[in-house]
């Protein structure tokens, strides 16, 4: 209810000067934004509302005026989030994996109703898979470009030439284009979309579970609202982190292929402990479940995890006897050299 | 028969750490057990009034714990559990079901401390603290099935448990006791790898812990094999299978391996003083 009242609100009044309700109403509605964002309704508006609300209390200096200053900045700026998102109809070039998970995540989070998203694929029965998502489908690229000011570049590296060129007549500056195929720079990009605002995003596979790890670099007529919209949307299948672009290989290595080595790590500690006594599927429920928790206390403790290896490492203990293996092994080592690796081959293709 | 049990659960933490914390706002967020249908008993008046803050009750001491609770949980450093629970002994019963997650304690040692209550033992592992654990438990000779069931509903608010044998915890704590360090090593390595790539030590960080954990709910939800799962993620002469060369190249499986044998191995070594 109040997901459907805000925006007529926001969109209405754009001056601080028109606001008949009192600041302590408008501390109600920020409140009820961040309950609502709690109690995880599909609102986007309070979310949003804490997001400015964090970003704009650094402008206010003076201490008097901080609560009312604090109410004009989070008003303007839950107006300008409003009517960005309000106004955000997203359409999927290619309707695979990938976008499936980003057009789930955008719904799941109410970032981007379904019902504001359009897909177009070759195949038939990848666009059925989003219209029982409750999107729109297009029959064309033309079409999806008439209908969306937000266009995910999500087809396979090799055809995205072919693909972005021939949308080329439909694209104009006031679409903005999100590629996620790996490793096509921007300037490329911006070669075959013409006039089109780029940003350019390295996911990985996690999004298929809501957990990615991304990083984004921005085009030269990406705007600042540009690169928090798309660190908005994909905040809702993740993490993301805006980076120059010369450093995207950097990220592939670490994220990008990250995945791979750890499904090897958690094949190795279930074949572990399958050398020591376990059953498999018991082995490879601990290992998985393992690098679940170990991960989720990095994030959430935010302690340095040479920090939190020191906590868990008792004198003369089990955990030190495993430790001695990993450094007399170059356990580590051989992580850093595969991201490194990793990058290296990212820079390398990019010159083709 | 379930609701039943868990209506006349009545929860006494002995011992009011992290662990026990961590364990009791589990039990209360998912609504296993209320937090006023818990007690905690501490030496440390502090950590008292953090359960106290949680809603639970707490008690002066073990005895009047054991009265009021009758599923009591081990909470206490391994060093002092033989005192702890021997002290408690005239108050316990064939009534009381003893939860121990104090490692590397046998649950003979357990039953000789603790005279009729009824044993089981959890290894559970840190992650607990953020409601992901990855653990292990045996039962004693008289615990019963509904026991069984009882503990594992009880874990499952805070992760995952399995029942094992209990010859097999030492296995278990090789894989999920000490696996979390191993984690925070290859984080702490995926980011120094980024930051050698040109990241930032923050944005490096970030995308390694995230990444892990994505992979890991990756194996989790998907149920496919770890090796299935790397062979989608890993294109022809593509990025992924560069660093994967320098992986195999350097036994970064073997060493895993290695390190989970090398921990259980010590855990038994252990389990015989």
């Amino acid at each position: 209810m109040f997901c459907h009242v805000l925006p007529s609100f926001c969109c209405d009044w754009r001056h601080v000067g028109s606001l008949e309700l009192s600041s302590l109403a408008w501390f109600k509605i920020l409140e009820d934004g961040n309950h609502m964002c709690s109690r995880s309704c599909t609102c986007s508006f309070g979310f949003l509302v804490m997001k400015f609300f964090q970003l704009h209390t650094r402008h206010c200096r003076s201490s008097e005026g901080l609560r009312t200053c604090q109410i004009r900045f989070a008003c303007v700026a839950v107006a300008m989030a409003a009517d960005m998102l309000a106004n955000t109809r997203v359409g999927f070039i290619g309707a695979g994996q990938m976008a499936e998970a980003i057009a789930r995540g955008l719904d799941k989070a109410g970032v981007v109703p379904a019902n504001k998203m359009c897909a177009s694929d070759v195949n038939v029965g990848r666009m059925k898979v989003f219209e029982s998502l409750g999107t729109s489908v297009c029959s064309s690229n033309t079409k999806l470009a008439e209908t969306s000011n937000v266009l995910i570049l999500a087809v396979k590296p090799q055809v995205a030439e072919k693909v972005v060129t021939d949308m080329k007549p439909s694209l104009s500056k006031d679409h903005l284009l999100v590629s996620i195929a790996a490793g096509i720079p921007i300037s490329k990009l911006q070669d075959w979309a013409g006039e089109a605002r780029i940003v350019r995003v390295m996911p990985n596979v996690a999004c298929m579970v809501g957990e990615t790890a991304a990083g984004m670099s921005l085009g030269k007529t990406a705007t600042p609202a540009d690169s928090d919209l798309v660190t908005t949307m994909f905040e809702s299948v993740g993490k993301i982190h805006v980076v120059d672009e010369k450093l995207l290989n950097a990220v592939t290595g670490v994220s990008g292929s990250g995945p791979a080595y750890i499904f090897m790590a958690i094949e190795a500690l279930a074949d572990g402990g399958v050398a020591a006594g376990l059953t498999r599927d018991v082995a490879m429920s601990l290992a998985a479940q393992t690098v679940l928790g170990s991960a989720k206390m990095v994030l959430e403790t935010k302690k340095h995890p040479g920090e939190l290896k020191d906590m868990v490492t008792s004198p003369a203990g089990t955990t030190i006897a495993g430790i001695r293996e990993l450094e007399d092994r170059g356990f580590r080592s051989a992580l850093i050299n595969a991201v490194v690796a990793g990058a290296k081959r990212g820079e390398e293709m990019s010159k083709y | 028969m379930a609701a039943d049990m868990l209506a006349n659960t009545r929860v006494g933490f002995i011992g009011a750490g992290q662990m026990a914390e961590a364990i009791a706002r589990g039990l209360d967020k998912a609504g296993v057990v209320p937090a006023n249908k818990m007690c905690a008993s501490d030496v440390n008046v502090g950590r008292m009034k953090v359960f106290e803050s949680l809603g639970t009750s707490v008690c002066s001491s073990n005895t009047k714990l054991a009265e009021t609770s009758n599923v009591l949980i081990l909470a206490v450093k391994p060093q002092v559990a033989e005192k702890v629970v021997t002290d408690m002994k005239p108050s316990l019963s064939k009534d009381h079901l003893l939860v121990s997650i104090a490692a590397g304690i046998p649950i003979s040692k357990l039953q000789d401390w603790a005279g009729e209550a009824r044993i089981v033992r959890v290894m559970p592992n840190v992650a607990c603290m953020v409601g992901e654990t990855a653990a292990g438990m045996s039962l004693g000779k008289t615990a019963t099935p509904a026991d069984s069931d009882l503990v594992t509903t009880m874990f499952e608010s805070v992760g995952k448990i399995h029942v094992v044998d209990e010859k097999l915890l030492n296995a278990v704590t090789g894989v999920s006791g000490s696996g979390p360090a191993y984690i925070f090593m290859a984080i702490e390595a995926l980011a120094d790898g980024g930051v050698a790539a040109g990241l930032t030590r923050d944005v490096a960080m970030s995308l390694a812990a995230q990444t892990v954990l994505g992979s890991a709910k990756m194996v989790l939800e998907t149920k496919k094999h770890p090796g299935e799962l790397k062979d989608m993620v890993t294109s022809p002469a593509g990025t992924t299978i560069a660093g994967i060369r320098e992986l195999e190249d350097r036994g970064f499986r073997s060493a895993l391996i290695n390190a989970v044998v090398a921990g259980a191995k010590r855990g038994e070594e252990m389990s015989k003083y």
